[in-house]
């Protein structure tokens, strides 16, 4: 069935049907839909897609509990600080086969990169949805530039990142519709594309932890640092790693008639390797923390109630999965690499949630009450979550990602 | 004829002495003043001078023109002329609020009130205990000085 | 490769350019000689280094705009009216809120300025005298170097000469930074509305203002706590007024130096912490805690392609020698 979908058809029509529908006669492929999985996800889709419908007609007060304290919800501390860090793949994967030359990697590019561009997307579309009108979202790019702020230039590279990362991208979608000239040219621009992408990613990683420099009264100083930057930046590096792990991992296991012999039987030496340079990065992480709360002199925080609560995620979230790595790494254990990098994402997500949701305006009263997020809120998240998995499965299954097209066979950039 | 001497004399004392204690020079302690000149949301206030005469501990508490900590500087009254060294005063009576401060406060010179501001710092001094409360009591304003005008036409038409 | 001291970091390549360089006086096509690398790294980085050590030595005290407008809330006159707030909202055509504005019961809750009105009172025990409490009028403290202007991606605020910071409606597309950056947390958005939101902020009546006029809070205010003028003038009269009455004032006068220097100064008969005024502001302007980042973006701009270009060629030429 794999080598069907490469199959040229004659007429058009028949080879639309055949790229779309992979093959199948659409009443096959109808059937084939109905799985518990795709059932979940389109309840998931049925009660979210409305209420994003809700947020557009009746504005954001009618599905956040945005206020004027907390003007930022779990829709931009979920999609665009947790999201954007687990994006970095792209330009890791890319940094380590093109420029490092690690040609080993190279079944992995496609998808690190994939993952990435598609991480921007739902981060852009996630602000669609949360800003307050977003039939101007252009305008930073456009219409009146704030060069002072470093939202600016986070608008900046996440406009010019996504290019970037569609056209490092467009080999795989070339190939998909026998592109043959054009995907010549986009193989050309590789290298360039993926030195752009790594300045881009560079700035705008560390931005996202500099937003918060602009409020320094309103962070915890515990997760407040004038190396917010810095810790953005190399966290966005193991972050890609690991979530290049992560989805390996599931599309090993979900996706496996997709995927070549190449991409499989490599993945698990492979894993490890990724989890030996993620590994590096974090403990590098674990000791910038430490030299975060020395600077500032705050380890009598430590004590208090949001101390231990920084003790855990540091040493529960950013050592322990480094100890997990570790253990994994010179065992050779692809399962307990694994592991780690499930552990070390959750660590990024936490991290982020704290320093953009839970730790600011910490002094408040009634804080913890006020972030909570209601109920129609995380359902936008989860049927966006949905979406994004779904589309994810939709190209994976169509597009040579995890496997190379026949007729091109894998060129060294 | 002695006995006639003294009474005469004490008599003009006491004249003189009550006359010179209770008036400013020139002229007589107004007993009521209505102060209109702002009447704009509220009635123009009946206020009792004299009343607050005699409580007072002297003109300057409120006709703070000499010897205060809220006067500028001499040079906004007088006039130093030195040919006429020794007479150069040229006003000599307690003035009413009004004669130095404005209707409405004025931006280049902020460190005088305007008239409103005036009358309710210069009544606050004392007051404050009740009508200061007035972020607390809902009467407020209207307890002790002020009549609302649709009130008053109210009455009026009663 | 770790047996052999001669091998470089980066394996063969910087080795093997060297040795090219000695041998014909420059570089193959395709490697890089580790001078080259050097110098071309030098360039760069001392170009850009020396732009941003220029920036160190930049004055940051701004005294822009001298002749600007300010206002001094003395807060030991105030008794808590609220007739500021009502002029305020008629000034501005406000909505009518939904308590009238001589209903004293909204003391019993802290509240803050939100999207239908611009300025709101507290009210503050006196821990001297139970029965004169403190007053103390929350709204947009136009500061002298906004925070809310250096966040904006879209330039939607301004400091005007007059003192004022106005926000233009037309330019934002609702980021919602500024609430993040505002020290006092001042601006609230209309997140009711689903076609125009917007922030909404007291104006210090700029119109009236470059008309000549008075902003209505402190011309409405019948206490005398609100003075506008230029705040130059305001400050000698707040440090006069501290001067003649130390016993009565607390000797700060906040916004004076507070993130930069606000237009809206106040002077207390307890200490500002007690009433909910921000503690611990830093008084360097907000933006000043930004520009150390945004500096880097063109040293990363510069040193990036170099420093990557050199990894790139020195793979290459690792596998070329293979």
């Amino acid at each position: 069935m794999k080598e069907d979908i490469f199959v040229k058809e004659e007429s058009f029509p028949a080879r639309f049907t055949d790229k779309l529908l992979m093959g199948m006669p659409l009443s096959e492929y109808a059937r084939a839909l109905i799985t518990p999985f795709n059932v979940v996800a389109m309840i998931l889709l049925c009660i979210g897609f409305p209420l994003i419908g809700i947020r557009f007609a009746k504005g954001l007060a009618a599905v956040t509990h945005a206020s004027n304290e907390y003007p930022w919800s779990i829709l931009l501390g979920w999609g665009l600080f947790a999201g954007v860090p687990l994006s970095a793949t792209g330009y890791v994967m890319a940094t380590a086969v093109y420029i490092l030359g690690y040609k080993r990697y190279h079944s992995l590019v496609r998808l690190g990169v994939l993952t990435g561009f598609m991480g921007y997307l739902f981060a852009v579309i996630y602000l669609l949805i949360d800003i307050g009108r977003p039939w101007r979202i252009y305008y930073p790019m456009a219409v009146s530039y704030g060069p002072t702020s470093v939202l600016f230039l986070v608008a900046w590279h996440v406009a010019t990142y996504l290019t970037v990362q569609l056209l490092e991208f467009s080999p795989a979608i070339l190939e998909w519709i026998n592109a043959r000239r054009s995907r010549k040219w986009a193989i050309l621009i590789t290298i360039g594309m993926t030195v752009g992408g790594v300045i881009l990613s560079t700035l705008h990683q560390s931005a996202l932890g500099a937003l918060f420099l602009l409020a320094p009264g309103k962070l915890h100083p515990l997760w407040y640092s004038a190396f917010i930057p810095v810790f953005a930046f190399i966290s966005s590096i193991y972050g890609g790693l690991c979530m290049v792990i992560a989805v390996s991992t599931v599309a090993a296991k979900w996706l496996r008639e997709r995927a070549d012999r190449n991409f499989l039987d490599n993945l698990d030496p492979l894993t490890v390797g990724l989890g030996k340079a993620a590994c590096i990065v974090l403990f590098v992480f674990f000791a910038l923390r430490l030299i975060g709360v020395a600077h500032d002199d705050n380890w009598a925080l430590l004590g208090t109630p949001y101390g231990f609560w920084w003790l855990t995620e540091v040493l529960l979230f950013i050592l322990v999965p480094g100890v997990i790595l570790t253990v994994g790494v010179k065992r050779s254990s692809a399962r307990i690499v694994r592991w780690g990098a499930f552990t070390a994402l959750a660590g990024i997500i936490l991290n982020r949630l704290n320093v953009s949701i839970l730790m600011f305006n910490w002094n408040l009263p009634n804080h913890f009450r006020d972030i909570v997020p209601p109920a129609r809120e995380v359902f936008i998240v989860l049927s966006i979550i949905t979406f994004h998995i779904l589309l994810f499965r939709w190209i994976l299954n169509r597009m040579p990602v995890l496997r190379e097209h026949p007729d091109y066979p894998e060129e060294h950039g | 004829m002695k006995k006639a001497t003294v009474i005469v004399v004490a008599l003009a004392l006491w004249i003189g002495v009550s006359a010179g204690a209770g008036s400013a020079a020139g002229g007589g302690v107004p007993k009521v003043l209505t102060l209109g000149s702002l009447s704009k949301v509220y009635e123009p206030v009946p206020f009792n001078h004299s009343g607050h005469v005699s409580m007072a501990g002297g003109c300057s508490d409120c006709h703070h023109q000499h010897g205060s900590t809220q006067v500028q500087a001499c040079s906004e009254c007088h006039r130093i002329d030195p040919s006429a060294f020794k007479k150069n005063v040229n006003v000599s009576r307690l003035k009413p609020c009004g004669d130095c401060h404005p209707a409405s406060a004025r931006a280049e010179d902020v460190g005088r009130p305007g008239l409103m501001a005036a009358y309710h710092q210069a009544c606050f001094k004392c007051h404050r205990g009740e009508v200061g409360s007035v972020g607390k009591d809902p009467k407020g304003c209207t307890e002790m000085c002020h009549v609302p005008k649709e009130q008053a036409k109210l009455e009026e038409k009663k | 490769m770790a047996d052999n001291p001669r091998k470089g970091a980066l394996g063969d390549g910087i080795r093997e350019g060297e040795r090219t360089v000695k041998e014909n006086g420059e570089g193959e096509r395709g490697t890089l000689s580790r001078r080259q690398v050097l110098q071309t790294l030098a360039a760069a980085g001392g170009a850009a280094l020396i732009g941003a050590s220029a920036e160190v030595f930049a004055e940051n005290r701004i005294s822009g705009w001298p002749d600007r407008k300010g206002m001094l809330t003395d807060l030991t006159e105030c008794v808590g009216c609220r007739t500021c707030e009502k002029a305020c909202n008629q000034a501005n055509r406000l909505p009518e809120p939904e308590v009238p504005f001589d209903e004293k019961s909204v003391f019993e809750k802290k509240r803050r300025p939100t999207a239908s009105a611009y300025t709101v009172v507290n009210r503050y025990a006196n821990p001297k005298s139970s029965d004169k409490p403190f007053y103390r009028k929350v709204q947009c403290n136009h500061c002298n170097e906004p925070g809310c202007a250096a966040a904006c991606p879209v330039r939607a605020y301004t400091k005007t000469p007059e003192g004022a910071v106005l926000y233009n409606k037309d330019v934002c597309f609702g980021c919602r930074y500024c609430m993040v950056a505002c020290p006092f947390y001042v601006p609230a958005y209309d997140y009711e509305s689903a076609l125009d939101p917007r922030i909404v902020k007291c104006t210090l009546c700029h119109e009236r203002v470059k008309n000549g006029g008075m902003p209505a809070c402190a011309e409405a205010c019948p206490a005398g706590t609100i003075t506008f003028g230029k705040r130059e003038d305001l400050i000698k009269l707040a440090r006069n007024r501290i001067r003649k009455n130390p016993d009565r004032y607390i000797d700060h006068i906040y916004g004076e130096y507070e993130v930069g220097g606000t237009s809206w100064m106040y002077i207390s008969g307890i200490p500002f912490d007690r009433m909910d005024f921000p503690a611990n502001l830093v008084e360097k302007p907000l933006v000043e805690q930004t520009k150390g980042f945004l500096s880097a973006v063109p040293l990363v701009l510069t040193i990036w392609p170099a420093l990557l270009g050199m990894c790139y060629a020195a793979t290459r030429n690792k596998e070329g020698k293979e």
